[in-house]
């Protein structure tokens, strides 16, 4: 059940009708701040959560207001033209918590909707569990570095029918000659170096998607 | 001495956002001290393998914020453990932890003065 279900059952509940509502979401997707507001959400904020943003909220939904957003949820309904003509789901698979926040702040702030992996293994498990526009796999991990979970990925969609191969940009310090090979031979379909920068990542996303 | 960082650099990289900035380097100052106890540990026991992944782990934050200096001194330990050679490995050492501090410091009186 996502937050929009859990407020809409809330909802329809006569005894909970008064209390209002800030949704959290880690993805800014275009349209959810208008469903907010059509709903009667009173707020809705992105993850990470600012304290002050945080404290705004509860403040005016205490008192009555109705939907305050954290900025990136203001993304333009007209999202990325320079990198996709619609909203993207995107899978990032890094261990390192400041690059975590550095690249889903690009992706956030690009209207992009980011689930975070910690390791190999967290990201094999997600990308079970749903459907991602694209993957971007750092490749030193701990539990299961990005090379084995790109391969065991390309195992599973290729016994899989009807088969559907998710794209995979490789993340890499640039740390070893040979990395940019050993990523493609892995199955990877991309390659970006770190520290990531928002726009080769942008770039390297719509090469991979044929959206460039 | 170089600059710890390149501020118009880290600027850009956050697009001017000094609170979002402020949250990395609350980060960086949360996760370098253990990375750096994890490098000392695998320095002074001649663990080259163990030497690996803290480095390399540190390099990459430090890449983060624009910091050259620091980045370069975590790279070459990353280099000194996957080549095995520690010969000079307590001197590479002592660059690393004192040029992360100085970054971290750096960045403190940068935000200081942004928020001013």
């Amino acid at each position: 059940m996502d937050g929009f279900s859990l407020f809409e059952s809330a909802r329809s509940n006569p005894r909970h009708q008064q209390i209002p509502f800030v949704l959290l979401t880690s993805a800014a997707r275009a349209g959810d701040v208008a469903r907010c507001r059509e709903i009667g959400v009173a707020a809705h904020l992105t993850k990470p959560v600012k304290q002050s943003l945080l404290m705004n909220a509860i403040v005016g939904a205490v008192a009555g207001e109705q939907v305050a957003t954290s900025a990136p949820a203001s993304v333009p309904e007209d999202l990325g033209a320079s990198t996709a003509d619609r909203v993207l789901r995107i899978l990032l698979a890094e261990d390192n918590a400041v690059n975590q926040k550095f690249a889903v702040r690009a992706i956030e702030k690009a209207g992009h909707s980011v689930v975070v992996a910690n390791n190999g293994r967290e990201a094999l498990e997600a990308w079970e569990r749903e459907r991602y526009d694209v993957v971007l796999m750092d490749v030193q991990m701990p539990e299961m570095d990005g090379l084995e979970a790109t391969a065991r990925i390309r195992r599973l969609e290729a016994e899989r029918q009807p088969t559907r191969r998710t794209p995979i940009i490789a993340m890499t310090a640039n740390a070893m000659k040979g990395d940019r090979e050993r990523c493609l031979d892995a199955g990877m379909d991309g390659y970006i170096s770190k520290p990531v920068k928002r726009q080769t990542m942008f770039e390297e996303i719509a090469r991979v998607l044929g959206t460039a | 001495m170089p600059d710890a960082f390149d501020d118009h650099a880290l600027m850009e990289r956050v697009d001017g956002d000094v609170e979002f900035l402020e949250e990395t380097i609350a980060m960086l100052d949360e996760d370098s001290p253990a990375l750096l106890g994890e490098i000392i540990a695998a320095a002074g026991s001649g663990d080259a393998a163990a030497l690996i992944r803290p480095a390399h782990a540190l390099k990459g934050m430090l890449a983060n914020f624009c910091a050259e200096p620091a980045e370069t001194a975590a790279r070459e330990l990353e280099t000194m453990g996957r080549e095995g050679r520690l010969t000079d490995v307590d001197r590479a050492v002592d660059l690393v932890r004192s040029e992360t501090e100085r970054l971290r410091t750096d960045l403190h009186k940068f935000l200081r003065m942004k928020t001013k």
